[in-house]
């Protein structure tokens, strides 16, 4: 495996819970994400996948510094960036660029498209403002846009399209990290199909590293090389691709993979189904003990007193479960 | 007798730009104790339908054709008569549970007013009637769940709650609108599952409208594919995944991201869906469409046509062995393999 | 809900302490450094000799340094005068007679009376003004406001809305006007100017003097409220929870009135509550125009004679109800939706 290009130790975010009748104090902070490690290698993806709530979105916004760091840290192509301001922090931000899971909402809609995926140029102050378009074409060309396109507004295009235009706003700075939050998941499934392998072209393309986040792990099944399952904040369970889909150790992991619907009915009848109960709980008052043991259908007594670690096997393999499943 | 029978719907749209057909010419029909999937992209025309026979739709939308439920023609119902049928014979759960529930009532005045709307108890038998409900779809504790109100309640819950709602009345038709597609997978699973669970129970038809090929194949008995405002394909759901025949479908399929190979280029449909205020000629997926002939391009559209032998209907061009030799590649593993 | 009701009211508390601040800096320090009009001056009535005027500053209280005055409005105005006040300013008279003198907004320059009494006599005909006129504005606007809602580009709809930009547009003073010259000058239907005190027994006199300003007055708002319920009622109806009410089979009345309406109220809520508190600081045009003698018409004639405690009380005395009011809009809105109470 290559060098590792973003690495996170211990990442922990929270947010302020407060309370108070004039002023307000912090009585506590939800650790919305809560020591998560992960690294990321030259030209993989690595997908990072969970349910509402498991803090996926914020260790995401974490990553490109868009939110505060309580604790760890976060290096760069080996410079730590957990803290960097102005200059740095800047170029950090031109190397690791984000795409977002609503291109509606994440496009101006005063502003015409060119301009919009021009704007990052102008805010790093790259190449002559003539330069700047035909940059911009370039990128849009890439992405599978017609360039002549350059002046139109957000509303003339379609959903799949908009996603072009927020994929060819990230790649327009020459990244080497791209944080794809739900790239996705608020698209046709027949558009879906077109983004994902857009988004291989352009790895294999431009050798381009990816952070995929997402809720469902049959969605990031194609583009990722590496899997980190999300729970509370916490990650349950790490692997390849292949290691997680075919041999999920933790009972969640299991459960994620069992739950999507099949889209064979022969199979959907027969299969047997783990549909956890309840709902996930409050980061707020984490349970006790493992995180999951609520919702465990392998739960033990002592699942509720004992916090598991998440041990990482020599393969990279690795899972927080005191009762690991077969594999 | 089938308890719902449509035939020949046209909805229509008055809007500045034109007239858009967002339901063009659709005909199905849904048996008691039945499940139909109706699947399609968005702007497919498969809501538009939903709201038609609900009686739903604003006034600038026209409806056309025949939509018989029971013994009631629902085309050209005067909505006084329509009203009283809405949430008692036929009732409907819609995508969003977190914006379908009113925020500014309990749970229990939006059940019991669903109760008192068309039966004529009292109150307390009508929140005796929202417990039994809400204790029917899984929910803890019904007694206390009347209290509070919707943003007190998970995604999952709401839900729940919405199900509970439109089964109140024991409706002849239930009509789910992407009733799982706001929900994190594994609150999906719940849903389905609850679903599947009640289908036994009620002895209602179902119109699930979706655009998940996972759900169809988990809940559903037939299935119709819609592609911009027609249905392409109709067919049982085994029938449907074992020799899938429209082009669109073969697309749908392929494009299902858990069941490509490692490896492999995931299948792709080029393109996005047409316009309906300006639809192309001929066969709509024809622009889109890799085999599409030059009589795909032209009027008049392929009409629904039997497949021998399997009580499936395509409306395609091909050729009844193009149509086996292409569908085969795009077949579920277990009868392709 | 409790907890929330503390919290507004001591933020409300802190909003008026900021007023009596910026009004004390600003009537005091800042009028007499800019404008060389002492208060003590104006006070000692007119030409008055030097030796005067260093009487009325003791009497006053203004010669001493400033923050102990701004200390003394404080504490007058929460505790009222004290007697050592009482016996400097009016000493010999009984108590009524010195309650008529002082009170806790501070005396008249121009008249030898309270700005408590002052506001207290004017206050009630404000206050009437402004009930008849919110109660006009609040039965023209709703239902107009919810029928076109209900029915987008009917004629009512385009009727409502000419109504909006003629209100909005003309002033209040020309519609007032226009109306004491036709309807209570040429065909007397009303009276011309003038207020009665309402009684309980019959209430006919006080309504009949107050109808026509308060309908000119309401006019003006109406035209506004109709364009807000308008719009709010317009979302509220594409809602899905409203959708959801049609397909249980509720009645379109049904739908508008007990799904719509009161999701629709929060914002028509909060804006009448400011209103109403804005206005119970006096309509100065509608005052002025029929010669009705409110707040507003006595905040005129304060100005006009530089009676600077008259007009900084009156200037407090709103910014109280509209705080009042605030707090009022911010409990009907957490019993209107659930979710408010929560924060």
């Amino acid at each position: 495996m290559s060098e590792p290009i973003l690495t996170a130790t211990g990442l922990t975010i929270g947010f302020p819970v407060k309370r108070g009748i004039i002023f307000q104090r912090e009585v506590a902070r939800v650790q919305a994400v809560d020591g998560v490690d992960l690294t990321l290698h030259q030209g993989e993806t690595l997908a990072i996948v969970g349910e509402s709530g498991c803090g996926k979105t914020t260790l995401a916004r974490g990553l490109v510094r868009l939110r505060d760091i309580d604790a760890g840290s976060i290096t760069f192509m080996g410079e730590d960036i957990t803290r960097q301001r102005g200059r740095p922090l800047s170029d950090f931000r031109r190397q690791v660029t984000m795409i977002f899971q609503d291109p509606i909402a994440s496009l101006d809609p005063r502003m015409r498209i060119g301009q919009s995926m021009q704007e990052p140029l102008d805010i790093h102050s790259i190449g002559m403002p003539a330069e700047r378009k035909r940059k911009v074409q370039e990128a849009m060309e890439r992405v599978g846009l017609n360039p002549e396109h350059y002046n139109r507004f957000p509303h003339e295009f379609s959903g799949g399209q908009r996603q072009r235009i927020g994929i060819a706003r990230a790649i327009i700075l020459e990244p080497r990290v791209i944080v794809c939050d739900e790239p996705v998941s608020a698209l046709d499934v027949s558009v879906q199909a077109q983004i994902v392998n857009l988004l291989e072209d352009l790895q294999r393309d431009l050798g381009l590293s990816y952070i995929v986040i997402a809720h469902d792990l049959d969605v990031v099944r194609r583009l990722a090389d590496r899997v980190q399952v999300m729970y509370l904040g916490r990650v349950v369970e790490q692997g390849e691709g292949e290691q997680v889909y075919n041999h999920p150790r933790h009972p969640y992991s299991k459960a994620l993979l069992s739950a999507r619907p099949i889209a064979d009915p022969k199979l959907a009848r027969s299969r047997e189904r783990i549909v956890l109960q309840g709902d996930v709980p409050s980061p707020i008052k984490p349970p006790s003990g493992c995180r999951f043991h609520p919702r465990c259908p392998v739960a033990q007594a002592s699942c509720s007193a004992h916090d598991p670690r998440l041990e990482v096997a020599a393969d990279g393999h690795g899972w927080a479960c005191a009762y690991p499943l077969a594999p | 007798m089938a308890l719902l029978t449509v035939k020949n719907l046209r909805t229509t749209f008055r809007t500045d730009d034109g007239p858009v057909c967002a339901v063009d010419g659709v005909s199905l029909s849904v048996d008691a104790g039945q499940v139909l999937g109706i699947v399609g992209e968005s702007g497919c025309g498969k809501s538009a339908m939903s709201l038609s026979i609900m009686g739903l739709l604003p006034t600038s939308a026209t409806v056309e054709g025949s939509i018989q439920l029971g013994e009631h023609q629902l085309v050209g119902m005067p909505n006084s008569e329509l009203r009283t049928l809405r949430g008692s014979e036929v009732a409907m759960i819609f995508q969003d549970p977190m914006t379908s529930l009113n925020p500014v009532m309990t749970i229990g005045w939006q059940l019991e007013e669903a109760v008192r709307l068309h039966q004529k108890v009292s109150r307390r038998e009508a929140r005796a009637l929202a417990v039994a409900g809400l204790a029917a779809v899984a929910i803890p504790s019904p007694e206390e769940r009347l209290k509070t109100y919707p943003h007190e309640l998970s995604g999952g819950m709401r839900q729940r709650v919405m199900i509970a709602m439109a089964l109140l009345n024991r409706p002849r038709l239930l009509i789910a609108d992407e009733p799982t597609t706001a929900l994190d997978v594994t609150t999906q699973a719940q849903i389905l599952e609850l679903m599947r669970d009640l289908r036994s129970e009620v002895d209602a038809a179902i119109v699930l409208i979706t655009h998940d090929l996972g759900v169809v194949a988990e809940v559903c008995d037939e299935v119709a594919v819609m592609y911009a405002g027609r249905i392409v394909e109709r067919a049982s759901v085994d029938e449907l995944f074992a020799r899938p025949q429209h082009p669109y479908t073969w697309g749908l399929l392929a494009s299902l991201p858990g069941r490509n190979r490692a490896g492999e280029r995931l299948h792709q449909i080029v393109g996005s869906p047409p316009s309906l205020m300006n639809p192309p000629a001929g066969c709509r997926f024809a622009p889109r469409c890799a085999m599409a002939m030059d009589v795909c391009r032209a009027d008049p559209a392929p009409a629904l046509t039997e497949v021998a032998a399997s009580g499936a209907v395509v409306a395609c061009h091909l050729d009844a062995a193009t149509r086996a030799r292409e569908g085969a590649r795009f077949a579920s593993s277990e009868d392709s393999a | 809900m409790v907890r929330f009701l503390i919290r507004r009211i001591l933020g409300g508390a802190f909003v008026v302490l900021v007023v009596t601040l910026a009004v004390f800096v600003l009537f005091g320090p800042v009028l007499t450094w800019k404008s060389n009009i002492s208060p003590a001056r104006l006070y000692a009535g007119k030409n008055p000799s030097p030796q005067q005027i260093e009487r009325v500053k003791a009497l006053l209280g203004l010669d001493q340094p400033y923050y102990v005055q701004y200390a003394n409005t404080l504490r007058r105005l929460v505790t009222g005068p004290t007697q050592d006040e009482r016996d400097r300013i009016c000493p010999g008279s009984t108590a009524a007679e010195c309650d008529q003198l002082l009170g806790r907004f501070g005396s008249s320059f121009a008249k030898q009376r309270s700005v408590d009494s002052l506001i207290w006599s004017r206050f009630p005909v404000t206050l009437s003004l402004a009930i008849v006129a919110a109660l006009i504005w609040m039965l023209i606007s709703i239902p107009f406001g919810v029928l076109s809602a209900i029915r987008p580009r009917s004629l009512l709809d385009r009727g409502s809305t000419v109504f909006v930009l003629v209100g909005q547009s003309l002033p209040v003073y020309y519609i007032g006007l226009l109306a004491l010259y036709f309807l209570a000058y040429k065909y007397g239907l009303f009276p011309l100017s003038g207020y009665e005190n309402f009684s309980i027994t019959n209430p006919w006199p006080w309504l009949y003097h107050l109808l026509l300003p308060a309908t000119v007055l309401a006019l003006q708002f109406a035209a506004l409220y109709v364009r807000i319920t308008r719009s709010q009622m317009l979302d509220t109806l594409n809602e899905d929870y409203v959708r959801t009410a049609r397909a249980k089979g509720a009645s379109e009345s049904r739908v508008v009135v007990r799904h719509a309406l009161r999701n629709a109220s929060l914002p028509i809520v909060t804006m009448f509550g400011l209103d109403l508190g804005l206005l119970l600081g006096g309509a100065i045009l509608i005052e002025v125009t029929f010669g009705l003698q409110g707040l507003g018409a006595l905040a005129v004639e304060a100005a006009k004679r530089l009676d600077v405690p008259t007009t900084a009380g009156i200037v407090l005395f709103s910014a109280i109800l509209i705080v009042v009011a605030n707090i009022i809009v911010d409990v009907v809105c957490a019993t209107l939706d659930p979710r408010i109470r929560l924060e």
